[in-house]
């Protein structure tokens, strides 16, 4: 109960006695008694009631003002916050020139770990090779890159299937932040111009157009360079083994009845993959590759097309 | 004689009744005053909370943001060497910071690098202008970064691209530096310059004035102290000093107004 609550009940209750003793009194002088006293508690009351109005009148200006004070100061917060928000966009300005500063005594450390000019020779590479696309120039890396050429015997290495995942590899698990050296080494040099025009390979087989026609056009339109550059030696030393293979699948699993459904299959395992058309035949070579190889051309549909210029291949290089 | 008791009493009942009810309104005044008090002791606190934690921030940000550029074949051929000279004797010479600087404004951008240029000036301990960056800037075995600011400096030494680039590049500059950031740093200097440039302006016998300038810096050791005036000679030499008179002129307007 608060100070006024009591005030007030006991005011009630002083009433209701004074209005009692007037009830029960005839008594002059008692009446005028009590007429006094009430007089004198209205003065009271009315003054009680002036003071507490007045305070509050008081509290009301007083914390009007202050009120506004709470107002203000988000704005304050805010010019102060901007300052220093200034000063931290200098900084970071700052310290990007420092960054700057680093990247360029990297640079004269000659320590090969300055990623971004590797970068930049290797877009070079690439480029260039895809400037010459088509030529002869062009053809004559592209078909030979594969192969491992060693310039001091003048011998291509990896012949056959050993070259066929040398591009896969290459584009999907290598890491090029690896050191490469001093690019200014020529054999250094020579070893990362390989890489990125694997690189590049990998690139254009992964967004060349495989379909049907598209394939039938590139290939008459460039088999002359191929015929003129890629000598039959070379043919029967790395890759003839893997044409012929990919002729004599072809025709034994055609010859199979139902195997377009069975390659329609998806997500099946090894062992029912290799296990058609029959396990000893797909045993008999040394990869399974060429199965997975037809596989996907009949998913691209383009199985036939691929089948008769291999076949031409072939008959090209025949005695 | 009885109706006036109750009269009266009736009354002063209702005058109590006045005082209950704005006795209560005080009290609820008090409970809402009680209340912003609160809000007001919060606020204080987030906002010195945020406050210690930007200065802390500005106190720590003292960092490296790596960058990479990528250099073509001929600039790399260019800065390599540079680079490895810069490693043995620790200088570059002037062709090559040339060649530095204009590859980094390619890649930083001219807006970029001026903001850095700024940003290097500035102690953030303090939050003043840095009072070794000026004499860094000319110092033998000063930071490679110093020495891009430096060479980037140069290159407007020539009242015309001064020019320009003011007129290119005012507008970024005046609204990312807020007043309050000018008048802790720069204030005191482009003041200190302005009138010192027109006490250099009000002399009848400026040679005579620098001369005595010159013997007493050189005599007293207080180069320093004379900097404001020395400047104004140097950029006379440079033919620019016109030319910056009114671009600090402007500055000076622009922060005043705002």
């Amino acid at each position: 109960m608060t100070l006024v609550q009591i005030i007030c009940s006991a005011s009630v209750i002083f009433c209701l006695l004074i209005l009692l003793l007037l009830a029960l009194s005839n008594r002059k002088s008692i009446t005028v008694t009590l007429v006094v006293v009430a007089g004198l508690f209205l003065a009271a009351a009315s003054f009680y009631a002036y003071s507490e109005y007045s305070a509050y009148q008081n509290r009301k200006e007083r914390y009007a003002i202050q009120e506004m004070g709470v107002l203000e100061v988000p704005d304050e917060n805010a010019s102060l916050e901007k300052e220093l928000i200034a000063f931290k966009h200098f900084q970071e300005y700052h310290n990007v020139l420092k960054g700057y500063e680093v990247f360029l005594v990297d640079i004269g450390m000659n320590v090969m770990n300055d990623v971004s000019y590797k970068n930049t020779i290797r877009d070079e590479i690439m480029a260039s090779l895809e400037s010459q696309e088509y030529g002869e120039t062009y053809w004559n890396t592209v078909l030979n890159i594969t192969f491992d050429y060693d310039r001091n015997t003048t011998a291509f290495q990896r012949s056959n299937y050993a070259s066929l995942y040398v591009v896969p590899t290459v584009y999907e698990y290598h890491d090029f932040d690896e050191n490469y050296g001093d690019l200014n080494d020529v054999e250094n040099y020579a070893f990362f111009e390989r890489m990125s025009q694997l690189m590049y390979i990998g690139q254009k087989l992964k967004s060349v157009d495989r379909s049907a026609e598209h394939i039938s056009k590139l290939w008459n339109h460039n088999k002359p360079y191929i015929y003129t550059f890629f000598s039959k030696k070379k043919y029967d030393k790395l890759c003839q083994q893997v044409v012929d293979d990919l002729i004599d699948v072809y025709d034994t699993i055609t010859a199979t009845p139902n195997y377009l459904e069975f390659y329609g299959m998806y997500d099946v395992s090894d062992d029912i993959f290799l296990n058609f058309p029959s396990l000893e035949y797909t045993r008999s070579f040394k990869y399974s590759w060429p199965f997975s190889f037809w596989d996907r051309r009949f998913t691209e549909n383009n199985a036939s097309e691929v089948y008769g210029i291999l076949k031409e291949v072939q008959n090209h290089y025949k005695d | 004689m009885k109706k006036a008791v109750v009269i009266l009493l009736v009354f002063a009942l209702g005058s109590l009744g006045v005082a209950y009810y704005f006795s209560t309104e005080s009290l609820k005044l008090i409970k809402r005053k009680q209340e912003g008090d609160h809000l007001n002791e919060v606020l204080l606190e987030n906002k010195m909370i945020a406050d210690e934690s930007a200065r802390e921030e500005l106190l720590n940000g003292n960092t490296i943001i790596y960058q990479s550029i990528d250099l073509t074949k001929p600039e790399y051929a260019i800065i390599n060497p540079c680079m490895k000279d810069f490693q043995t004797s620790g200088k570059l010479d002037v062709l090559c910071l040339n060649e530095i600087v204009e590859v980094v404004i390619n890649d930083f951008g001219e807006e970029g690098f001026i903001m850095a240029v700024i940003g290097s000036s500035i102690d953030y301990n303090n939050l003043t202008l840095a009072p070794t960056f000026l004499g860094s800037l000319f110092s033998d075995r000063t930071s490679l970064a110093n020495s891009l600011c430096l060479g980037f400096l140069n290159r407007y030494r020539n009242p015309h691209s001064l020019q320009q680039a003011f007129n290119r590049c005012k507008e970024h500059v005046f609204s990312s530096v807020p007043k309050s950031l000018y008048q802790d740093i720069f204030e005191k200097q482009v003041d200190e310059l302005l009138s010192a440039h027109e006490e250099i302006m009000g002399q009848n016998n400026k040679e005579a004035f620098f001369e005595d300038i010159y013997f007493k810096a050189d005599t007293q050791y207080l180069h320093a102290q004379y900097w404001k005036y020395t400047f104004w000679k140097r950029r006379e030499i440079e033919k620019n000093d016109k030319v910056l008179y009114a671009i600090l002129t402007q500055i000076k307007n622009h922060y005043n107004v705002q």
